[in-house]
């Protein structure tokens, strides 16, 4: 749906804005409010949501149709459409009302810390041929199934990594001497191969992986370059991650579900002294994944193995909100984000 | 405001395909990085709503819905924003 056309539309002359839809509207606030009382919608969980309204309230189109949604909007008195029109309550606090969630728990979505380095990561599902890589194609996964139709799952799916300030200054070594190595802390490795190297991650939501499913795995840095400015850096590593693969392998036979990953990981750092702060964060993951992924997507399982790659590259201050906002997908439970290392 | 360039899927698969020739060895190393990395990341022409300005504060956008005179436009995604996935 979303052809050049389409994208153009929306950039012209709609306001996009993407949400939790579940946290939207379980807030006691003015969003919440908007979505259930104004709107009178109900958003979905998995699955999503994309629907038009006016800011009064008024529901223009639920079914992904953008055309129909303008259609309709252009159908509104012309009155109705001024700027100016609506009157929309003043600003609260937001961004951090809380929502009483299940068992009376307080969630909210969270923020990025304060100077928190953010790296955006794309993960993509390869195969494998006489050529050598190339990406996932809809005949790689055997069998018919309805899932096998969804683009998304042959596209590079987005993540976020979010380090405090305390985490990726551990990267940074005191004296640099082209040549040093040294390990990158438990606090990022974790964090990494955890939450951000998780197989599941390149199809669908989920939660990170536990602690002892990291079998193996390391990441060293090596200082490459030292200037007054700048340090720059290499990051050699490995990890073996899920399931080993006969496991997964003689699960999957049973469709079960006890997916695996080993992937090689390759970077490049460089860290400004001047401004106190990264200015590169170019990673790479490659490996084989195997066994099967839980829940539907069972149905996109591949025999064997499987290359999965993982792309890094860090957020600039200047990105687009969006990029500094939106939460690691692992971070559904924020407690266990943070608390690699311990 | 970003909008998306020309999407020929011609360009797209002749990409790939000279990226695969280099990565013939599956290997990661320094020399292939650069490829490997532009294999992994979104091609040009793949999924467009990457061009769209997302906001992601629903009660700012629907003001500046209001002041601007446009519709808005509503992403919901379950366990995150869909920017995030899922």
């Amino acid at each position: 749906m979303w052809t050049e056309e389409v994208v153009e539309l929306v950039c012209r002359e709609f306001v996009p804005v993407a949400i939790n839809g579940r946290m939207t509207m379980g807030r006691d606030n003015l969003a919440g409010k908007f979505v259930r009382e104004d709107c009178q919608l109900r958003l979905a969980g998995a699955g999503g949501n994309l629907v038009a309204v006016t800011a009064a309230g008024e529901v223009l189109e639920t079914n992904w149709n953008v055309g129909r949604a303008w259609d309709t909007w252009l159908a509104l008195p012309a009155e109705a459409r001024q700027p100016g029109a609506v009157k929309v309550p003043p600003a609260e606090d937001e961004s951090e009302t809380p929502l009483t969630g299940r068992g009376g728990r307080l969630i909210r979505v969270p923020d990025p810390p304060e100077d928190a380095l953010i790296v955006k990561l794309h993960l993509r599902a390869l195969s494998r041929d006489a050529d050598g890589l190339r990406h996932m194609r809809r005949d790689d996964i055997p069998g018919e199934h309805h899932m096998k139709n969804k683009q998304n799952y042959y596209d590079a799916n987005p993540d976020y990594m979010w380090l405090r300030k305390d985490e990726w200054m551990t990267l940074v070594p005191q004296d640099p001497q082209v040549g040093q190595t040294l390990d990158v802390p438990e606090v990022v490795s974790e964090r990494i191969f955890r939450f951000h190297l998780n197989p599941t991650l390149v199809f669908g939501e989920t939660n990170g992986l536990r602690k002892e499913d990291i079998r193996d795995g390391r990441l060293t840095l090596t200082v490459t370059k030292v200037t007054p400015k700048s340090i720059a850096m290499r990051l050699d590593g490995f990890a073996k991650l899920g399931s080993d693969f006969a496991t997964a392998d003689a699960a999957a036979k049973q469709k079960r579900t006890s997916p695996g990953y080993e992937p090689q990981v390759l970077g490049y750092l460089e860290y400004d002294r001047k401004g106190g702060r990264f200015r590169r964060f170019d990673m790479v993951a490659l490996g084989d994944t195997y066994g099967q992924l839980g829940g539907d997507l069972k149905y996109l399982y591949r025999p064997g193995r499987n290359p999965l790659g993982v792309a890094f590259q860090i957020v600039p201050p200047e990105a687009p909100i969006a990029d500094r906002t939106v939460p690691p997908r692992g971070m559904r439970f924020p407690r266990n984000y943070w608390s690699t290392g311990e | 405001m970003r909008t998306p360039r020309c999407f020929t899927a011609l360009s797209a698969v002749i990409a790939i395909a000279v990226a695969a020739e280099r990565l013939t060895a599956a290997e990661l190393s320094e020399e292939n990085f650069a490829d490997v990395k532009r294999l992994i990341e979104p091609q040009e022409g793949e999924g467009l709503w990457r061009h769209v300005p997302w906001r992601t504060n629903l009660s700012q956008a629907r003001r500046q819905a209001a002041a601007e005179g446009k519709p808005l436009l509503i992403w919901a995604g379950g366990g995150s924003a869909p920017l995030g996935g899922c």
